[in-house]
């Protein structure tokens, strides 16, 4: 009557060897670069003279920071695009492809263009989460039919929502200053570049606050995936659900792309390769997801930093490279609809 | 006392679905509702289940308003098989059947308790060699009767002293013959364990054999009292509800429907 002894045990395991790959990966990462920096130098830092060191001070303030940013935003779009899909109850909606991330950077060009005070990393996150809730539950309310949410309806209102976005956007660089320029292109580039403790530190709590109401709700999700009607005659709140998967996905979007610019494809590949390996059940599926996106984005941005060095490769291209492929593969590979 | 419903009127926007509805089903009976195609029997099922709202008029379980209970005490004696049943891909049957008991374990993840329910009502119905298989991949009348076995699962530890009450919305309709008497059966033997059960059915042979009592729908309105398969299930009544002749035989006790062939 059990399922398969091997696949409960791969089920329990894949999160912590996804942790502990992400540890070895960062570790290697921390390593490479400009400055040469080895384990010894690393070990060295329990001394005072070794913290004090070039290399030290590099890996404190530069390779660290930005790793640990690395981590959090990965596991911010691909847990939200977990609890995304899980919400919209199909594989296809994703930050990108819903528009939230495009609603994001709306909210975040706002932030920066708008004539009030200096550049502050704080409202350019808050923008870019209003951002992200409001296109969310827009392509929400627009994708629903009669109590039902259809699958064209929601990916049309994305693309619409989209090209919104960029409308916005568009205009707002035309309006903005030489100074507020700058720093609107500087952002959009999507890099974890500018990494610092301070921006570790913001965006450690919006995206730890995001994923941990999405985890929350993780056993609901699980009952939301029999339909909203059956879920309601199950006992489930069907609109506290809703709330807090918007405003917990939106939170995890809205900070990861404020810092980080748009990074595709990462909250619609993760949580589909994730269901391939270890089922539906979002209680493992979200913090596997949230694992399995860590790990990969740590990867492309140290590759990033190293294929083209001394130049930066922009992450988001990189991601993109090869997520589509990867994409196209799951597609073909899969007739259901939900892997 | 069971399932009481008094002077339901409900209107989706400018039209008029049910009107001035009365009905009321003990538990330890069988109620099945009749009539033609947008006849308004769906929309009353939900009513009943406490998914819409009337305008006017009350349901009450146990003397309770459905409205006024929480949707998880209301989940624990009250259970739903609806037409329409969207697949939750990936997962397995067991997984599906037992998510009936979300409403009993709260925030609580299932434990072997639930699990005992869920194997017990795969078993009932005749599917436990299916608990591992993936829902996606099951056949239309497979998909049907786990989720049958979902809401036996989600009904089968009741608060005590409630009346627990099974709505089924045609669960027969992707049943083969054997398939649709079994699920009825079921249904009949289920009222005498304390259920209250309504039906959704368009076989008029199926609900005169099953059940207790008969309520036929016709645009919103009760077209003839509430009562046995012999009061309501009239020919000349069925005639210009659903305007097409019909005969009733008698086979052996037992009433059985068949359309007049005209000369």
């Amino acid at each position: 009557m059990n399922a398969l002894p091997q696949a409960r045990w791969g089920q329990r395991l894949l999160t912590p060897l996804l942790v502990l790959g992400t540890a070895a990966l960062a570790v290697v990462s921390a390593t490479q670069g400009a400055v040469e920096i080895t384990l010894a130098d690393l070990w060295a830092m329990g001394t005072e003279e070794g913290r004090a060191a070039i290399p030290a001070q590099v890996f404190l303030e530069i390779r660290l920071p930005r790793i640990a940013l690395a981590v959090l935003v990965g596991a911010g779009l691909a847990g939200a695009g977990a609890g995304f899909q899980g919400l919209f109850r199909n594989p296809l909606a994703s930050p990108s492809l819903l528009g939230v991330a495009a609603g994001a950077s709306a909210g975040a060009a706002i932030a920066i263009v708008l004539p009030i005070g200096a550049y502050l990393p704080a409202r350019v996150a808050l923008f870019a989460f209003i951002g992200a809730l409001g296109t969310s539950a827009m392509v929400l309310r627009l994708g629903r039919v009669q109590g039902q949410t259809d699958t064209a309806r929601v990916l049309l209102a994305g693309v619409a929502l989209t090209a919104a976005a960029s409308a916005v956007v568009g205009t707002l660089t035309l309006l903005a200053t030489d100074t507020q320029l700058r720093s609107y292109t500087f952002w959009i580039l999507g890099s974890l570049g500018g990494a610092t403790w301070g921006s570790v530190l913001g965006v450690a709590t919006g995206v730890g606050a995001g994923l941990g109401l999405l985890f929350l709700q993780a056993a609901s999700l699980d009952v939301f995936a029999l339909g909203e009607e059956v879920a309601g005659h199950v006992g489930l709140r069907v609109q506290r659900l809703t709330l807090f998967v918007l405003v917990g996905a939106s939170l995890a979007v809205g900070v990861s792309v404020a810092v980080s610019g748009m990074i595709g494809f990462l909250g619609l590949a993760v949580p589909h390769l994730v269901r391939l390996m270890i089922g539906p059940s979002h209680k493992r599926l979200i913090p596997a997801s949230c694992a399995l996106g860590s790990f990969l984005l740590l990867a492309a941005d140290t590759l990033a930093r190293l294929v083209a060095a001394p130049t930066e490769v922009p992450i988001g291209i990189l991601t993109t490279a090869l997520g589509v492929p990867f994409f196209v593969w799951l597609l073909r590979r899969r007739r259901a609809q939900w892997v | 006392m069971g399932l009481t419903a008094e002077g339901v009127s409900l209107k989706l926007g400018r039209k008029s679905i049910l009107q001035d509805l009365r009905l009321q089903v003990h538990g330890g009976q069988m109620l099945a509702l009749l009539g033609p195609n947008g006849a308004g029997k769906s929309t009353l099922l939900r009513v009943l289940a406490g998914s819409l709202e009337p305008q006017e008029g009350s349901v009450c379980l146990d003397g309770e308003h459905l409205v006024s209970l929480e949707p998880r005490a209301l989940a624990m004696r009250r259970a739903v098989l609806p037409q329409q049943l969207p697949v939750a891909y990936g997962f397995s049957c067991l997984d599906v059947v037992m998510m009936g008991r979300s409403p009993h374990r709260g925030g609580a993840s299932a434990g072997p308790v639930d699990r005992g329910y869920a194997l017990d009502a795969l078993n009932t119905l005749g599917m436990a060699s299916f608990a591992q298989r993936r829902v996606e991949t099951l056949s239309g009348g497979e998909h049907q009767r786990i989720h049958l076995a979902r809401t036996l699962c989600q009904l089968s530890s009741p608060p005590a002293g409630c009346t627990p009450l099974l709505l089924l919305d045609e669960p027969t309709s992707a049943l083969d013959l054997a398939g649709q008497h079994r699920v009825l059966a079921l249904a009949r033997e289920l009222t005498q364990r304390g259920l209250a059960v309504v039906a959704v059915l368009h076989d008029l042979n199926l609900a005169a054999r099953y059940a207790d009592r008969v309520l036929l729908l016709n645009r919103g309105r009760v077209a003839c009292a509430v009562g046995s398969p012999e009061q309501v299930l009239r020919p000349e009544l069925l005639e210009t509800i659903y305007g097409l002749a019909l005969e009733r035989h008698e086979l052996a006790g037992r009433s059985i429907f068949t359309p007049r062939v005209s000369p």
